[in-house]
């Protein structure tokens, strides 16, 4: 009862919000990651647990709802943020994020893609942002960024990229490789074990 | 202010983790403030849970109570978690933990192993885990000491007395007495030999 009581205002923003579908293709992607056996249930319902038990999907769900210039908008979204708090330690700078986006614990990570595909997962740790202020990343679809990876400057990461563990990535990525080191090198392309050096030049 | 301490030692001396908190008190005190190794063992209890630098504590302790099922823990437990907070960025899913684990400054540190030895120290930024979503775990051994920044991921066993250095990434198993850096690591020391 209390908890329904609770869960209104953000289900009023979700279900009014102009990004109703990405924030659903959101919810359906994290409960498959997180509890495959609640997958059946309503999406609502999926939605409350998450706020409930997930910090990091408040953050996430706040970014897609963005600002409102409504006076019921603004009251709900400060309710909502009142009865779910934020993780503080979670940031995203302006970037443009495609729907199914998972990010696992979300301490310390920091999200300044230009633009994110589809179906991204980032772990704890991360930071996807500026290189000497030159410019910030632009990544594909289903890339997963492992726990304490930076990807810095103006760079582009390829569609199914897997970016390993403590990675530094300072160089463009092209699709469907393993990168991991310090500096990044590819220790995988199409499933086959390589040993490359990142090229300089834009992969594109 | 007398209040939350008192709860938390009833919760203590009830659970049947009380041994192994016990090991974890002393262990505590060696570490952080061994002059204090002279007083008794509830008087240092009090300290820990009570000081705000060492929330790592309060959450390795609300750990050990989650995990003896007896029926006065389940009720006073959220109750002291709300007393006395523990660290939000430290999360502990691991069936076992040897006693005498210290966790020094849980910032944004993730443990997930199948099983940790006694004695074991975890710096601040870690994550212990899977490699591969869905995949193993790790097993760590006792006295294993996992260095800042470090990341140890995969069915691996870390051996006893083992080092792993400063923001390595761990994919392999590593031997006892061995240290282990690099990304991806190898293992750079074997019981005090240089090996490159």
């Amino acid at each position: 009862m209390f908890r329904t009581i609770k869960s209104l205002p953000p289900i009023i923003l979700f279900k009014r919000a102009f990004v109703h579908p990405i924030i659903k293709a959101d919810v359906k992607r994290w409960v498959e990651i997180l509890k495959p056996d609640r997958f059946a249930k309503p999406v609502t319902v999926n939605f409350v647990w998450l706020l409930q038990a997930q910090p990091a999907f408040r953050n996430l769900f706040y970014y897609r709802i963005g600002q409102y210039s409504s006076l019921l908008g603004k009251t709900m979204l400060w309710l909502a943020k009142l009865l779910y708090p934020p993780m503080e330690t979670l940031g995203f700078a302006m970037p443009k994020i495609g729907p199914g986006f998972f990010i696992e614990y979300g301490f310390v990570t920091i999200i300044g893609a230009e633009s994110i595909g589809e179906n991204c997962w980032v772990n704890a740790g991360v930071t996807i942002g500026y290189r000497n202020q030159s410019g910030i990343p632009v990544i594909g679809n289903n890339v997963y960024v492992g726990a304490g990876a930076k990807v810095l400057g103006p760079i582009h990461v390829g569609d199914n990229v897997i970016i390993g563990a403590n990675a530094v990535v300072l160089r463009d990525v092209p699709a469907n490789c393993t990168v991991a080191g310090v500096p990044a090198r590819i220790i995988k392309r199409d499933g086959v074990r390589v040993r490359e050096s990142l090229s300089a030049r834009k992969a594109s | 202010m007398i209040i939350p301490p008192i709860i938390h030692i009833v919760l203590w001396k009830h659970s049947s983790a009380r041994a192994v908190i016990e090991k974890d008190v002393y262990r505590w005190t060696e570490v952080v403030a061994p002059p204090r190794l002279n007083l008794s063992l509830t008087a240092n209890f009090i300290w820990l849970i009570t000081d705000r630098r060492l929330m790592e504590f309060r959450s390795l302790f609300y750990y050990r109570i989650a995990s003896s099922k007896k029926f006065l823990a389940q009720i006073l437990l959220p109750l002291a978690q709300f007393l006395l907070k523990p660290r939000d960025t430290l999360i502990i899913e691991t069936p076992s933990v040897g006693s005498g684990l210290v966790i020094k400054h849980g910032a944004n540190t993730i443990i997930q192993a199948e099983k940790i030895g006694e004695n074991c120290m975890i710096f601040q930024d870690v994550t212990i885990g899977y490699k591969n979503p869905g995949g193993g775990l790790p097993v760590l051994g006792d006295h294993v000491h996992v260095s800042t920044g470090a990341k140890v991921l995969g069915p691996i066993r870390i051996g006893d007395y083992a080092i792993v250095a400063v923001n390595s990434v761990i994919t392999k198993d590593m031997p006892d007495h061995s240290t282990g850096g690099g990304v991806p690591a190898r293992v750079i020391l074997q019981a005090g030999v240089t090996d490159i």
